[in-house]
C-alpha cells in the first residue's frame, strides 16, 4: 500500500506540470500585454519594458514556464503582479476559511443526505420517496449564488437570525455552508437511493430477511456497507468540485478564502495567483481523492491495489 | 428521429428512437420538463419580434425601481430599464451559449473519445492520461483560469467553458466505445474494409450514443448555471449585454429593497435548468428502461 500511494502522489506532480503547461500555453497565445496592463494606459515603453524584464516576460514561454515551475517545485509560488503580496502567504491565510466552508458543507450535504437517500430507497414510491427526490431535483437546479442571495436576503436581513457576511463566528459559516452544500445534499441523496435500492433487491438481503433478521438488522447491517461503495466515491467527488463551489459562495457572502482570492486574480489576469490557485486545488483534490480510495479499501476488503 | 410508423402502436413497428420517444413521452416530469423548456427557447429566440431591444439598453432614471405592473411585466432596475426585456434578452446569450457550449465539447468529446476507445493502446494512453489530468479540477475553476489566460469577452468564456466538458464527454464516449468495439458488426465493418473513420463515426458512434445523450443534457443544465456564474462573479458576460447572471450581478445591491429584482432573473436560471435535468432524467429512464426502478 505504501508504494501504492507514493505512485499515486508522483502521478499528482505530473498533474500539476501538466495543468500549468496547458494555461501558460494559452497564456502566451492570448493577445494582450500583462505589463502593459498593470502598469495601465498611460505607461511609457521604457516602464513596460522593464516591468517585463523583472517579470520575465522577456524570455520565450517554455523559458519562463521552466523557471517558474521550478520555484514552484520549491515551494516559492512566486508574488501577485497587481498587489506584490508573497502568493503562498495569502494562501495560507485564506486557507482556513475555504477549509471550513468546504469541510461544513460537506458536513451538512453527507449527514442529511445519505439518510435521506436511504429512506427514500427503504420506502420507496412512498411519499417520503418522491419528497426527496423533488427535494434534490430542486436543489441541483438552483444556482448556488441564488440561492446564497436569497437566504441571505431573507434569514440575514429579513429575520436578522445570522450575520449577512464575513468571517469570525460559528454563526457566519451556516448560510455559506448550505449554500454549498446544497448542490452536493442532491447528489449524494440521489445516489445512495440508487445504490441501496441496487442492493436491497439482491439474493443476499432476501436470505437475511428469510433467516429472520429484524429489517432495522437488514438494512442496518446488511445493505448499508455494500451500498456505501458508490456514495465514497461520491463524497470525494463532491468535496472537489466543492473547492469549485466555494469560488461563488466565497463571492456571494463575502468570505476572505482562495475562492474570492482567484476572481479578483482572474479579473485582473494576475497570473501567479491564478496559477497558484490551480496547483493547489489540483493538490488539493488529488489528496482526496488518494484518501477516498484507500477508505474505499477500508470499507470492502475485496479491493485491492494495483501495484 | 425517424418518423413512427403507423401500425397501431405495435411495439415491433418503431425505430429505436421511436421506442425511445414512446418510452419518454409517458414520463410525466420529462414531459413537462420539454414543454418548459420549448417555451423558454421560443420565447427568447422570437424576441426580437416583440420586445424592441432599446428597452434592453436605454435607461430612463426617472422610471427607475418600478414593481412588476402591466407595462413592465418584470418592473424596471436601477437604471429603469425595463426588466422583462433584460431577461428575454439575456436568456438568449444564457441558453444559446450553453448549448454552443455543447456542441462544442460534444464533438470534442466524441472525436477524442472515438479515437481513443477505437484505437486503444498508445493513442488511449495518452489521451486518457490528457483527460484525467483537467479532470483533476472543477470545471468552473479550468474555466476561470482559461478566463484569465485568454481574457475577457463572450466567445472565450465559450471556449473556456469547452475545453472545462470536453473531459467529461471524452470520458463517457470512450467507454461507451470500449464496450462495442469487440462486436461482431464492428468485425464484420472492417472485413469489408471500411475506413477507421467511418467505422468510428458511422457504426460506433451512433449505436453508443444513448448514455453521451444522457450526459448532454444533465451537463447542460450545469452548463447553463456556469454561464450564470461567471456572469454573476463579473468574469462572463460583460454588462450592459443582458445575461441572467450578469443581470443579478447589477441588480444585486438593490434586491434588500426590491426583491424582484434578483427573484425573477434567478428564477428563470432555475426553471430553464431544471426543464433540462427533467429532460435528462427521462432520457435515462427510456434508453435504458433497466435502470428504472
Amino acid at each position: 500500500m505504501f508504494k501504492y500511494v507514493i505512485k499515486r502522489l508522483l502521478l499528482l506532480i505530473f498533474v500539476v506540470i501538466g495543468i500549468t503547461l496547458f494555461i501558460y500555453l494559452i497564456l502566451s497565445a492570448a493577445p494582450g500585454d500583462p505589463a502593459q496592463l498593470i502598469l495601465g494606459m498611460d505607461a511609457t515603453a521604457e516602464d513596460i519594458a522593464a516591468l517585463r524584464a523583472q517579470l520575465g516576460l522577456d524570455k520565450p514561454v517554455l523559458i519562463q514556464y521552466i523557471n517558474y515551475i521550478g520555484k514552484v517545485l520549491k515551494g516559492d509560488f512566486g508574488t501577485s503582479w497587481l498587489s506584490g503580496y508573497n502568493v503562498y502567504q495569502e494562501f495560507l491565510r485564506r486557507l482556513p476559511n475555504t477549509i471550513a466552508l468546504g469541510t461544513l458543507a460537506m458536513m451538512f450535504a453527507v449527514l442529511l443526505g445519505i439518510p435521506l437517500g436511504i429512506v427514500a430507497a427503504i420506502r420507496q414510491n412512498s411519499i417520503v420517496d418522491y419528497l426527496s427526490l423533488a427535494l434534490a431535483v430542486i436543489l441541483f437546479s438552483l444556482p448556488a449564488f441564488w440561492f446564497g442571495l436569497i437566504s441571505q436576503l431573507f434569514f440575514c436581513l429579513r429575520l436578522g437570525w445570522l450575520p449577512a457576511s464575513g468571517v469570525g463566528t460559528f454563526k457566519h459559516f451556516i448560510l455559506p455552508a448550505l449554500t454549498l452544500g446544497a448542490n452536493v445534499l442532491a447528489s449524494q441523496l440521489r445516489m445512495t437511493r440508487t445504490s441501496m435500492l441496487d442492493v436491497i433487491k439482491q439474493d443476499y438481503i432476501r436470505t437475511a430477511r428469510a433467516k429472520g433478521a429484524s429489517e432495522r438488522r437488514v438494512v442496518l447491517k446488511h445493505a448499508l456497507r455494500n451500498s456505501m461503495l458508490p456514495v465514497v466515491t461520491q463524497v470525494g467527488i463532491s468535496y472537489a468540485s466543492c473547492m469549485g463551489g466555494s469560488v461563488v459562495t466565497e463571492s456571494v457572502f463575502s468570505i476572505p478564502g482562495i475562492g474570492s482570492l482567484l476572481i479578483n486574480a482572474v479579473k485582473s489576469r494576475d497570473i501567479p495567483v491564478v496559477m497558484g490557485t490551480i496547483i493547489f486545488v489540483a493538490v488539493f483534490v488529488g489528496i482526496i481523492n488518494l484518501l477516498v480510495d484507500l477508505l474505499y479499501a477500508y470499507i470492502d476488503p475485496r479491493v485491492k491495489f494495483a501495484e | 428521429m425517424k418518423k413512427r410508423r403507423k401500425n397501431g402502436g405495435a411495439v415491433s413497428g418503431r425505430s429505436v428512437w421511436g421506442l425511445v420517444w414512446f418510452r419518454f413521452k409517458k414520463n410525466k416530469l420529462a414531459m413537462a420538463g420539454l414543454f418548459v423548456l420549448i417555451f423558454i427557447m421560443l420565447a427568447v429566440l422570437l424576441a426580437p419580434l416583440y420586445v424592441d431591444y432599446q428597452a434592453v439598453v436605454s435607461q430612463k432614471i426617472t422610471n427607475r425601481f418600478k414593481a412588476p405592473n402591466a407595462t413592465n411585466w418584470f418592473g424596471t432596475d436601477q437604471f429603469g430599464r425595463d426588466l422583462f426585456a433584460r431577461v428575454v434578452y439575456g436568456g438568449r446569450i444564457s441558453l444559446f451559449v450553453g448549448l454552443a457550449v455543447i456542441m462544442l465539447s460534444f464533438v470534442a468529446g466524441c472525436i477524442l473519445g472515438g479515437l481513443a476507445g477505437y484505437f486503444g493502446g498508445v493513442v488511449d494512453q495518452v489521451i486518457m492520461r490528457i483527460v484525467d489530468m483537467f479532470m483533476a479540477i472543477p470545471a468552473i475553476l479550468l474555466s476561470m483560469a482559461v478566463v484569465a489566460a485568454l481574457g475577457n469577452g463572450t466567445g472565450k468564456m465559450l471556449i473556456a467553458l469547452a475545453v472545462a466538458q470536453t473531459p467529461r464527454f471524452t470520458r463517457i464516449v470512450r467507454s461507451s466505445i470500449m464496450g462495442l468495439r469487440n462486436q461482431e458488426f464492428i468485425e464484420a465493418a472492417k472485413c469489408y474494409g471500411s475506413s477507421s473513420a467511418r467505422i468510428i463515426f458511422k457504426h460506433l458512434l451512433p449505436n453508443g450514443m444513448g448514455p453521451v445523450i444522457v450526459s448532454t443534457t444533465l451537463t447542460l443544465g450545469q452548463v447553463i448555471i456556469n454561464i450564470a456564474s461567471l456572469g454573476f462573479l463579473g468574469i462572463g458576460v460583460a454588462s450592459p449585454t443582458p445575461e441572467w447572471g450578469t443581470i443579478l450581478s447589477e441588480t444585486k445591491a438593490f434586491i434588500r429593497y426590491y426583491p424582484y429584482l434578483g427573484l425573477i432573473p434567478g428564477a428563470c436560471i432555475a426553471l430553464s435548468v431544471m426543464a433540462v435535468n427533467f429532460i435528462g432524467d427521462g432520457l435515462r429512464d427510456a434508453l435504458d428502461p433497466r435502470m428504472k426502478n
